[in-house]
């Protein structure tokens, strides 16, 4: 259980407190740079097959507003029939936790900036945006703005990337014939791979193919999700002994 | 056609802001709850794991739905992306067979 307590983390090595400046957006933009990238195939793939099943307007919003490729590709594979609301949302929640320990990761270091900038600018953080800030932070780049060059190198992309993709898949096409629905769950097969770490993974992951299973078999809904989830996260506390 | 494009459906509405917001309650969570909580070994732990096993979930959804062509293309996919190490092209490439087979052999 976590305990309540004031904050007593590992502080910066150095009691400067972080910078925001145009240095620091110029340096997290040209480091964003590769992945910016990639991101327009993704982009296009998402937009294509979201475009099959919503409006171009629909996945652009939702690319604009969640800004987050693995949970709107997870949501792909539920949109259908009356949208399953809860689902969704529980969905975009679990795929994104991994989020909350990034970005308390990233806090020691901003201190000294707004909280409020802080937390808006951290609606911004992706997987790569994380990457790129924190390797800075410890060079002892304590900048808040390396954080927004990474936002602004990747949000236009990924949305304008979904709305040329939507646009393209909205053609009145089937989407099975075309393999999009081999496309969505190629994207998951494949992070799959890049998450690999170890060999502390593979307990966590035959307990989600089995937890996943059972609740496809015997539980109705989207369950399989939440149940594929929660038995990945708690093999992986089995392995440990802390 | 253009209102096709830019229509945006009530209930489709609400799940995007539910999607949004759970993602930014998630991107949030880390910067502001570093005051009072303390994110264990543990706790990390578990969340990376729980997030593997939602992809993982999925994956095995669609498998276990799918048809053989879904097999196939699922299973090329992952060859070639540990052959090739390049995630687009080993997608398009499972993508390609499933279309193909699809087509010619399975209507």
């Amino acid at each position: 259980m976590p305990s309540f307590r004031p904050m007593d983390s590992p502080a910066p090595q150095s009691a400067e407190p972080a910078t925001f400046t145009r240095a620091g957006i110029w340096r997290g933009m040209k480091l964003t740079l590769p992945y910016s990238v990639s991101a327009l195939p993704f982009g296009l793939a998402f937009g294509a097959a979201a475009g099959a099943m919503m409006t171009p307007a629909e996945a652009t919003l939702m690319s604009a507003l969640v800004f987050a490729g693995s949970a709107q590709f997870a949501v792909l594979s539920l949109w259908a029939g009356p949208l399953p609301l809860l689902a969704i949302t529980m969905t975009a929640f679990l795929v994104n936790a991994r989020h909350i320990v990034m970005g308390a990761a990233l806090q020691p270091h901003f201190a000294g900036q707004p909280r409020s900038l802080v937390l808006l600018l951290g609606g911004g953080m992706t997987d790569a945006g994380w990457a790129i800030t924190l390797q800075e932070m410890l060079r002892g780049r304590r900048d808040l703005g390396i954080l927004l060059g990474t936002i602004i190198m990747q949000w236009p992309i990924w949305t304008g990337g979904t709305l040329l993709g939507a646009i393209i898949g909205s053609a009145g096409m089937d989407p099975k014939r075309w393999g999009l629905d081999v496309l969505i769950a190629g994207v998951f097969a494949i992070s799959v791979i890049g998450l690999y770490r170890g060999r502390d993974d593979l307990l966590p992951w035959i307990a989600a193919v089995a937890g996943t299973a059972a609740a496809l078999l015997w539980l109705p809904g989207n369950w399989y999700i939440l149940i594929g989830g929660l038995s990945a996260g708690l093999a992986g506390l089995l392995r440990h002994d802390d | 056609m253009m209102t096709e494009l830019t229509a945006i459906d009530s209930l489709a509405l609400f799940a995007i802001l539910g999607m949004a917001a759970a993602t930014y309650a998630t991107r949030a969570a880390g910067f502001w709850l570093m005051g009072y909580v303390e994110i264990t070994p543990r706790i990390e732990r578990f969340l990376r794991h729980m997030a593997g096993g939602v992809l993982v979930a999925i994956v095995t959804a669609a498998a276990m739905n799918g048809s053989p062509a879904m097999w196939i293309g699922l299973a090329t996919a992952f060859g070639a992306m540990l052959l090739l190490r390049k995630p687009m092209t080993a997608i398009l490439i499972g993508v390609a067979i499933a279309a193909l087979l699809r087509h010619f052999a399975f209507g």
